[in-house]
């Protein structure tokens, strides 16, 4: 039977894959409301995931204090989210520089930093484990701590497993984006820098900076969409390749799917999260059966394709609905006004 | 004493250097008069500075091996036949597949679906390949594979406007899996019997024939076909009616449409086509006759075949021309080469630094365009320069004066004119008086 443990880990993995959908998608809500096409967005949480999972890692190595006691954990999961927050921002100037200053084709440059992005994440973890494989382990560092409920129901102690303040900031964040989207001056701003530059430029507004922190913004809060789904499934399921397995992609479906608007968006994302976590719960709970039959629906190919084919066949269906910011893609030229 | 000494040092060095960018700056200019020219050197300084920051990276890790290093990664391809024949019989799909980005391209379209149409191409073709096919069936069954898999984002691109990078990044992963689903279901004769998610290897006589050349062994008619497709490519664009409308489609989509163009015809013939391309690169890279490389498609380790992603570097530092392809092709499996010798040099190192050099490279050459408009600027404000140097030490100081006399009645015109239009508004009001 489909057990509790069973709904209690499809509710595990659907909080984090949600959490991390959204974020993603958000971060490429803003940096496309302000006009700039941000396919880098895979290469953000890889860098984001990756920065936040190695300074766990060095840190908790080297300082006792952060392995052994709760505090010490949730002050390091913290400290990460910092960093790698940081480190996400100073790489979205990659893109937002040479997109704004030097006109480059968006589009190609956001390829180009996801190849920049896992080489160097991949040089980086090599460099620091003197190992050929380009796999984050943590798993050595022995970590507990976490806000793990022991209220000895199955299905509430499997689904709040191994929660950390990490999780709960990102929470908040969402609720943070989401205001500053929809209620606040900036984010009207940002969307008129994307809808209409030019008219953004006469009323006083500068197009470019507006630019600047938008991608910033948007880089971050994938960053951080990454760091939530790299440390919490480098913990719980072990190795994780350096590669954020296309999830920066499919937030960029999502996005699309969700029309730009953030409301949306969560709804999207939580939909895609729903398939995304069903497939490896439910094709680990099949393998337990004895004598399945050799149909389609017991391959895990098959459930770990669900969610690209479901994100594709929603692009064939709203993409013609949909209201992309105008002038997404194009660098705001000033003497064009 | 010191300092004055040092600093005319440093004058005849500034003038030295300033003299040799002059030089430079003279050659680029007579190369910008030629098209090709300027992205070949946008394309080469790209290629520098991300070998120069390699260094640097190389440097840092282990200061006393960084050159030598350097050094390994430019020759080690070219160090013996056996390796100089990898780096041409690996170059042949890399150059297919870079043309199939740069095709694409001319039409403003990114078909980073290439993966997925690389992965169809070259399953469906070892798939012939195994049942018995000859070397010749499989590739065209390969390049329809890729053509059907370049079509779909193609047509969804005209007729539902669905963004041609997303739908096919979610090609590439929807085929990924759909190949695991139906490699499940493959007889055991097909698969390798260690590994099960594993096709064996491609049998001799499905394989690309050998070129027969001692010295560089492995080297096949892939190589000539590649070149010959880039050759027929390079004409096609430039030469005839087609490849203007795609160059003009994708420059101008509104021009193109009002001129009578099919918008919907061009954009899928030219994915199809891209991925057409594209599946003939997938069974290049398992058709070598020295290749062990056997089709997988693990579903555990989720990770989609690098081939159709490396065609986007090459077209990116080739900026977007067939011919160009053909070097960079070359010029990224010369770095791929030296992986494993860059290891041995230092315990430092290891094999991912050359994908950390391409990356650099990438990086750089998706905005080297900029590289060569910077140059032109540069050029043409010297050159600025230098003409005005010419007017002033030619003409003498009575020209001087001639132009400032000449200048002085132009700059009084406007006030004279000013106190005629006066002298007339006081005989108009003299008139109104009367």
């Amino acid at each position: 039977m489909f057990g509790p443990s069973n709904w209690g880990s499809l509710v595990r993995y659907f909080i984090i894959y949600g959490i991390g959908f959204i974020l993603g998608s958000y971060g490429g809500m803003f940096s496309e409301c302000s006009g700039i096409i941000n396919i880098a967005l895979e290469g953000s949480m890889v860098v984001g995931g990756f920065s936040g999972v190695i300074f766990i890692k060095l840190v908790g190595q080297s300082v006792p204090f952060f392995v052994s006691s709760a505090v010490g954990v949730q002050l390091l999961f913290l400290l990460a989210m910092i960093f790698s927050i940081i480190v996400s921002i100073l790489f979205s100037f990659l893109l937002s520089f040479v997109a704004i200053k030097l006109k480059a084709d968006q589009t190609v440059v956001g390829t180009a930093m996801n190849t920049v992005a896992i080489a160097v994440c991949t040089i980086i973890n090599t460099a620091v484990t003197r190992k050929d494989s380009p796999e984050v382990v943590l798993s050595d560092l022995n970590l507990n701590g976490f806000l793990t409920p022991k209220t000895g129901n199955t299905f509430v102690d499997t689904a709040f497993m191994g929660m950390n303040v990490a999780i709960i900031i990102s929470l908040l964040t969402i609720v943070f984006l989401w205001l500053t989207m929809n209620k606040t001056r900036f984010g009207l701003r940002l969307r008129a820098c994307g809808e209409n530059p030019a008219a953004a430029d006469s009323v006083g507004i500068n197009v470019n900076k507006m630019r600047y922190f938008g991608t910033a913004i948007g880089s971050a809060a994938a960053g951080l969409g990454g760091f939530v789904i790299f440390s919490y499934f480098n913990i719980f399921v072990g190795n994780w390749q350096i590669d954020a397995l296309g999830y920066g992609f499919l937030v960029l479906a999502i996005e699309i799917f969700g029309n730009w608007k953030a409301t949306n968006i969560i709804f999207a994302s939580l939909f895609f999260a729903f398939f995304s976590a069903f497939a490896p719960v439910f094709t680990s709970y099949i393998t337990l059966i004895p004598n399945m039959s050799n149909s389609i629906f017991t391959k895990d190919a098959f459930y770990n394709m669900l969610p690209y084919l479901l994100a594709f066949l929603s692009l064939i269906i709203f993409s013609k609905h949909s209201h992309a910011p105008k002038a997404e893609g194009i660098p705001y030229d000033k003497s064009s006004r | 004493m010191n300092n004055t000494k040092s600093n005319s040092v440093l004058n005849k060095i500034g003038s030295a250097l300033s003299k040799a960018a002059m030089k430079i700056g003279q050659f680029f200019h007579f190369l910008n008069g030629k098209k090709a020219y300027g992205s070949i050197v946008s394309g080469i300084i790209c290629v520098i500075i991300g070998l120069l920051a390699g260094l640097i990276v190389l440097l840092c890790l282990d200061p006393g091996a960084g050159f030598e290093g350097l050094a390994k990664l430019i020759t080690t391809g070219f160090q013996d036949g056996t390796t100089f024949g990898r780096v041409l019989y690996q170059a042949a799909p890399m150059m297919l597949s870079g043309l199939a980005i740069a095709f694409s391209f001319k039409l403003g379209l990114f078909n980073i679906g290439i993966t997925g149409q690389v992965t169809l191409g070259a399953f469906c073709s070892v798939l012939v390949g195994i049942c018995g096919a000859n070397w010749f069936v499989c590739l065209l069954v390969g390049m329809i594979a890729g053509a059907l898999a370049g079509f779909i984002p193609g047509f969804l691109k005209a007729k539902f406007n669905v963004n041609e990078v997303l739908s096919g990044i979610m090609l590439n992963w929807i085929i990924y899996y759909v190949i695991g689903l139906i490699g499940s279901y493959l007889p055991r004769s097909f698969k390798n019997t260690q590994t099960p998610a594993e096709l064996i290897n491609i049998p001799a006589a499905a394989r690309l024939p050998s070129l027969g050349i001692e010295q560089l062994p492995g080297v096949n008619v892939g190589l000539i076909i590649s070149i010959a497709i880039l050759i027929i490519f390079q004409v096609i664009l430039v030469k005839t009616k087609f490849g203007f409308e795609l160059k003009l489609s994708g420059s101008n989509k509104f021009a193109a449409q009002y001129a009578g163009m099919n918008q919907t015809k061009n954009i899928i013939l030219a994915l199809t086509i891209s991925g057409a391309l594209a599946g003939i690169c997938g069974y290049m890279i398992y058709a070598n006759p020295l290749s062990s490389l056997r089709f997988y498609w693990s579903a555990g380790q989720k990770t989609l075949i690098a081939d159709g992603f490396t065609g986007i570097s090459v077209s990116l530092i080739a900026q977007n021309s067939p011919i160009g392809c053909i070097l960079s092709s070359i010029l990224l499996t010369l770095i791929d080469a030296a992986q494993t010798p860059l290891k041995n040099v230092s315990s430092a190192y290891n094999v991912h630094y050359t994908e950390l050099i391409k990356a650099i490279i990438i990086y750089f050459a998706s905005f080297s365009s900029f590289f060569g408009m910077l140059l032109r600027h540069l050029y043409e404000r010297k050159e600025n320069r230098i003409h005005h140097h010419d007017i002033n030490s030619d003409d003498n100081d009575d020209d001087e004066k001639m132009i400032n006399s000449s200048d002085t009645p132009l700059l009084s015109q406007p006030v004279n004119a000013e106190s005629i239009y006066s002298s007339d508004s006081t005989l108009k009001s003299e008139d109104s008086t009367k």
